[in-house]
């Protein structure tokens, strides 16, 4: 197996690695939407880090190995259309999740307090903070994004 | 439909198996961390969101990997296919018997969240339950082997 043939697959596990953390981060804000009790909330919440280990991971691995064979690659050039906008897409995607993250914060942070507090009942502003739509919209933005970098990937437009 | 369509559904289709079957083992392996029942509960609960993602994601590659083997002239009785096929149809059969197991650990959980949320000594057992732990990293085992499948195709 060539150089080449070992980025394509290295490309590809990180982006299953991607597409698994963004599933995970779903999970999550499903859980966190669904409930108002503290313990729940935290609990869901410690799954986070290990999403954000994955989406950094599967984000650089994706970049780096796919910029990497644009340049291996004869037949494809980092400046052509199609990986531009793949590129433009991943920044939009990176950026967005980026943003994401601290929108669910004030919620983690409420989580944790009420918890320590011995609060364990339902509050109604932890669920306030749960629902947060700037959190879930940027998290959609990613997620599309990303979609539309696989459309991207398999149709190659203008190639 | 173009090649280019069913590729992209079958990647598709296997970055929402992945994706869903990774998930379901984080949220299983922390479920392993915790005591009290509702916590536990909640983190098998979280696993049902899941479920039809996998279900569907695999459906959707296996279909649209089958449709893109015969229109590329990819012989299905190629050895990397055939592997292909064999951890699939485990996967089927062990993630139909571990999820059943899983789906009364989570039944058990409820049961005691509701009744005092105290940590019981069954519910440790069964989460902890040797050949249900096996079955799910034998699972895992599975899908990462069909993932580095599709990616080498070894011998193709």
């Amino acid at each position: 197996m060539g150089l080449n043939d070992w980025l394509i697959a290295l490309h590809l596990l990180s982006a299953f690695a991607l597409a698994a953390a963004i599933v995970l981060f779903w999970v999550v804000i499903v859980v966190v939407r669904r409930t108002d009790l503290p313990e729940q909330v935290a609990s869901a919440a410690r799954l986070l880090p290990v999403g954000s280990v994955t989406v950094a991971a599967g984000s650089i691995g994706v970049i780096v190995f796919g910029i990497w064979l644009a340049i291996a690659l004869d037949e494809v050039k980092v400046w052509d259309g199609w990986v531009l906008a793949a590129i433009v897409l991943w920044a939009i995607s990176t950026e967005a999740g980026r943003r994401a993250d601290p929108e669910f914060d004030p919620c983690v942070t409420r989580a944790n307090e009420l918890v320590a507090a011995g609060q364990t009942g339902p509050d109604a502003e932890l669920a306030e903070l749960a629902r947060t739509r700037t959190g879930l919209l940027l998290h959609a933005v990613s997620t599309v994004a990303v979609l539309l970098i696989l459309v991207d990937m398999i149709w190659k437009p203008g190639a | 439909m173009s090649d280019d369509t069913i590729l992209f559904l079958h990647l598709a289709g296997g970055f929402l198996f992945v994706g869903g079957s990774i998930a379901a083992a984080v949220l299983r392996a922390a479920a392993m961390r915790r005591d009290r029942p509702s916590e536990i509960a909640l983190l098998l609960r979280a696993v049902r969101p899941a479920v039809p993602l996998v279900g569907g994601g695999l459906v959707l590659a296996v279909v649209m990997g089958f449709w893109l083997a015969d229109r590329l002239g990819y012989g299905l009785g190629a050895g990397w296919l055939s592997a292909t096929f064999a951890l699939l149809a485990w996967i089927a059969v062990v993630g139909s018997v571990a999820g059943r197991q899983d789906r009364h650990t989570r039944e058990l959980a409820e049961r005691l969240a509701a009744d005092g949320d105290a940590p019981g000594a069954e519910l440790s057992q069964r989460l902890r339950d040797p050949l249900n732990l096996a079955l799910n990293a034998s699972l895992l085992a599975a899908i990462t082997a069909i993932v580095a499948l599709m990616v080498w195709k070894p011998g193709a």
